[in-house]
């Protein structure tokens, strides 16, 4: 009973709830980055929120055009979406830049 | 647009600061394909202006100005002059080394491209690397 009573008369107990909070995925942004955006290879120009992204030519690795575009719309770019021409850098370079397959 | 030092060009660096690797003059080239630079370029992904009156210019070491608020300029501006006829259209700049011809750093211009079309048309350039 004095338990009982105790329980009524005492300060309410906090409460340990566990809440699903989503991750806040932050990624490691870079100018000159090489990104996928609308299954297209680009280069990252400037950060921000829309971002500017230059789109490359696959066969001759030159700008084709320039979109303004958020920072969400993008993904790094995988070794084998770069453009041939482009990798100036080996296989093993590229996947330490993130640039894995 | 901003410098951009590809993967070879920030390694370059990194071991020119701790002195691993010597210092070496630098060349700045004209560029006239249609390149924004990226992290995996290296000189070969340029392709040189070849307008009349065209040369490649050499920075030399002692003619940069003193490094001051993160950044460094060379001493004068320098000029690249048509004296003909001419189809280039340049889109931007880059940098390497005068021995090895490690490419460094590039930049391509925001307004590119510049067609140079005639003699008297020049494009002038003022070399600054800033580390902020």
């Amino acid at each position: 009973m004095w338990d009982k009573l105790k329980k009524l008369f005492s300060k309410e107990q906090p409460v340990e709830v566990q809440v699903d909070i989503p991750f806040l995925i932050t990624r490691d942004w870079r100018k000159g980055m090489w990104v996928v955006c609308n299954g297209l290879p680009a280069i990252l120009v400037t950060i921000a929120d829309p971002c500017e992204i230059h789109y490359v030519d696959k066969k001759t690795g030159e700008t084709t055009n320039i979109s303004f575009v958020p920072i969400t719309a993008l993904r790094q770019a995988k070794f084998t979406d770069i453009p041939e021409c482009r990798l100036g850098i080996s296989e093993e370079k590229a996947k330490e830049l993130g640039y894995g397959t | 647009m901003a410098l951009n030092f590809p993967d070879t060009g920030e390694n370059l660096a990194l071991e020119m600061i701790v002195n691993k690797t010597a210092a070496q003059n630098l060349i700045i080239r004209l560029y006239k394909n249609n390149i924004t630079p990226s992290d995996t370029d290296t000189a070969a992904t340029y392709t040189e202006a070849v307008f009349p009156g065209y040369a490649a210019i050499t920075l030399t070491g002692a003619s940069w100005n003193a490094a001051a608020a993160g950044s460094i300029a060379y001493s004068a501006q320098q000029t690249f002059t048509c004296s003909g006829a001419a189809t280039d259209d340049i889109y931007g700049y880059y940098v390497v080394q005068s021995v090895s011809g490690t490419l460094l750093y590039s930049e391509r211009d925001g307004s590119a491209p510049f067609a140079v079309r005639v003699s008297g048309d020049a494009i002038k350039i003022t070399p600054t690397i800033g580390a902020n």
